[in-house]
């Protein structure tokens, strides 16, 4: 809810001066009306993610590929010296991971509203400032203990080229992960070369993250059951006692896991079959044109 | 019957001490084939003998001889005996590792160090064993609680363990999971398997088993066929155990022990009408 009002203030600062101010409201009502309609995530959506991915009419096609693309894309945009690249990244990327990769659009917007509010807060700092006396081009200005908040057009410049760049990335990563399954991007990370002790802890903390938030969500629950949650102290206490429980359960299955591991032949590396997939054409076309468009697009703009 | 896997005078404790869980010299041989419930209250220590016996955890005195051969204290050995023997673990939670069922099944082949296309062949025979193939690319830990116990079985039967060890296989399952279970228990025996289930379940012990081994206090109290372990009442009711409700049916009705409902139905029962 916070989300919406903070990317109307965030695009507001970001145009004021720049748009005719009909153009200027036009734009801050129809952000504020894309993050009340699909801005509202829920807490579990970092791990529907994976389901996601694994539904993903994309998540066929060859994960080393996907990745190695995405990341090109990703390093590209962020060295982009102009916002219109990264939003076109945005755009296509995004029409991709939604057409091509079958996720469902209203999914693909509730996501987004959680990189959305750490971007609105941070868009927020880079816009307004605090000057001990109001600079002369200042756009928009509050007068603030005896010095003034204002954002300048050079402000403006860098926010919209941060932002942009951030959105890029957000969509490069979303692409990924969104048509990748978790335990396929391991498998890349580990024919990469990474350090076998990342990839191996990755891949625990992914699988224990679940057991984890089961096991918190049912003793909320039964908390909550034995009326543990009324009034703020009561809150508190029971809050501090769960956290405290689940580090206890956490230790004593810790020990559990690391026996059924044994008792199947583990000998210090995970290590799992993963079934070769074939580049594809299409999966070519997807990567190669936004490719090949970044780098003429950075040839041009430089 | 050729010999697999023996106990001889096998001790274990835990070094947080006490007498729980703790398991006190124990001898028993486990033959191919055969059918064996494992019977106990909690803390009995049938965890901790199957832990013993998949190598897990290595005894603080006594042997374990697997084909006749002891096995040492050294990993290698270990592992010898962790390749004959597959632990199923009671909650499939702690078991289960991997995003996908089909990865889930391959991590004990892959630690075998197997060529590729047998990793591949022992995925396929455990998946459908276990009617698992179209579950295959899901992730586990979205699976019901009775799918994830057959993956965890999979798991295990990829490794083509010449013993399996299943530790309260049914405690977690409704009855049709149950029914399931049955069936998957009666595929892995005439696949010539081991079977050794510890349970609460007297009612299964007693149709299901060939042999019983009843655990009290950290001691195997008795190893005997059903029809033995179950005739003694005083033995039962220390070890905190019950007999099944067919004995008691049957000591009702004043008749021989049936194994199953359709046999007892054979019983020209005369009904008492008023």
């Amino acid at each position: 809810m916070i989300a919406a009002p903070l990317a109307g203030l965030v695009f507001f600062s970001l145009f004021a001066g720049q748009l005719p101010p009909m153009w200027m409201e036009a734009v801050c009502l129809l952000v504020v009306f894309l993050f009340l309609l699909g801005g509202s995530h829920r807490h579990d959506s970092m791990l529907t993610l994976d389901v996601y991915a694994r539904r993903s009419q994309l998540c066929r096609e060859n994960a080393a590929f996907k990745t190695v693309g995405s990341l090109c894309l990703l390093v590209m945009c962020v060295c982009s010296s102009s916002p219109i690249l990264p939003l076109c990244l945005f755009l296509f990327l995004s029409i991709v991971t939604v057409a091509a990769g079958g996720v469902k659009l209203r999914e693909y917007f509730s996501l987004l509203g959680l990189p959305a509010m750490f971007l609105m807060l941070s868009g927020l700092t880079l816009l307004w400032d605090f000057y001990q006396k109001l600079p002369k081009e200042a756009v928009l200005f509050l007068p603030f203990f005896g010095g003034w908040l204002a954002v300048v057009p050079a402000a403006q410049a860098l926010g919209m080229l941060v932002l942009s760049r951030a959105l890029g990335a957000v969509s490069c990563l979303y692409f990924l992960s969104l048509s990748t399954p978790l335990s396929e991007l391991l498998s890349v990370l580990r024919r990469a070369h990474v350090p076998d002790i990342v990839v191996e802890l990755a891949v625990l903390i992914y699988r224990y993250i679940f057991i984890l938030l089961a096991t918190f969500r049912d003793m909320k629950h039964s908390a909550a059951s034995r009326l543990g949650y009324q009034g703020l102290k009561r809150s508190l206490r029971t809050t501090g006692l769960i956290y405290g429980a689940l580090l206890a359960n956490s230790f004593r299955r810790a020990g559990a896991c690391f026996d059924a591991m044994e008792s199947r032949c583990y000998t210090g590396q995970i290590v799992f079959f993963t079934p070769k997939k074939q580049v594809t054409g299409k999966l070519i076309c997807l990567l190669g044109f936004p490719l090949a468009g970044m780098l003429a697009g950075i040839w041009l703009f430089s | 019957m050729k010999e697999l896997l023996r106990f001889e005078q096998v001790s274990y404790h835990y070094d947080s001490g006490g007498q729980r869980e703790a398991l006190f010299p124990l001898s028993v041989c486990l033959y191919e084939g055969e059918k064996i419930a494992v019977l106990g209250s909690n803390g009995a220590g049938k965890s901790t003998f199957f832990l013993l016996a998949n190598g897990v955890l290595s005894p603080r005195s006594g042997t374990i001889l697997l084909h006749g051969e002891p096995i040492g204290k050294k990993e290698k050995q270990r592992m010898q005996l962790r390749r004959s023997v597959g632990l199923v673990f009671q909650d499939p939670d702690v078991q289960l590792l991997a995003g996908t069922v089909e990865e889930e099944v391959s991590f004990g082949p892959m630690n075998l160090s197997l060529p590729e296309e047998e990793v591949c062949r022992r995925v396929e025979m455990a998946l459908e064993s276990l009617g698992l193939t179209e579950y295959r690319n899901r992730g586990p830990q979205y699976l019901s609680g009775g799918e994830k116990g057959r993956v965890a079985i999979a798991d295990v039967l990829a490794m083509e363990p010449q013993i399996m060890l299943l530790d309260e296989p049914s405690s977690n399952l409704d009855p049709s999971g149950r029914q399931l279970l049955e069936e998957t228990l009666e595929t892995l025996h005439k696949k010539g398997m081991t079977l050794v289930v510890a349970t609460h379940d007297v009612d299964f012990a007693w149709h299901w088993a060939d042999r019983v081994l009843v655990f009290h206090r950290g001691r195997l109290e008795k190893d005997a066929p059903p029809e033995v372990v179950f005739a003694e009442e005083e033995l039962l009711s220390r070890c905190g155990l019950d007999q099944p409700l067919l004995w008691k049916v049957a000591k009702v009705l004043q008749i021989p022990v049936p194994k199953s409902l359709e046999e007892l139905a054979d019983y020209k029962i005369g009904r008492k009408t008023e």
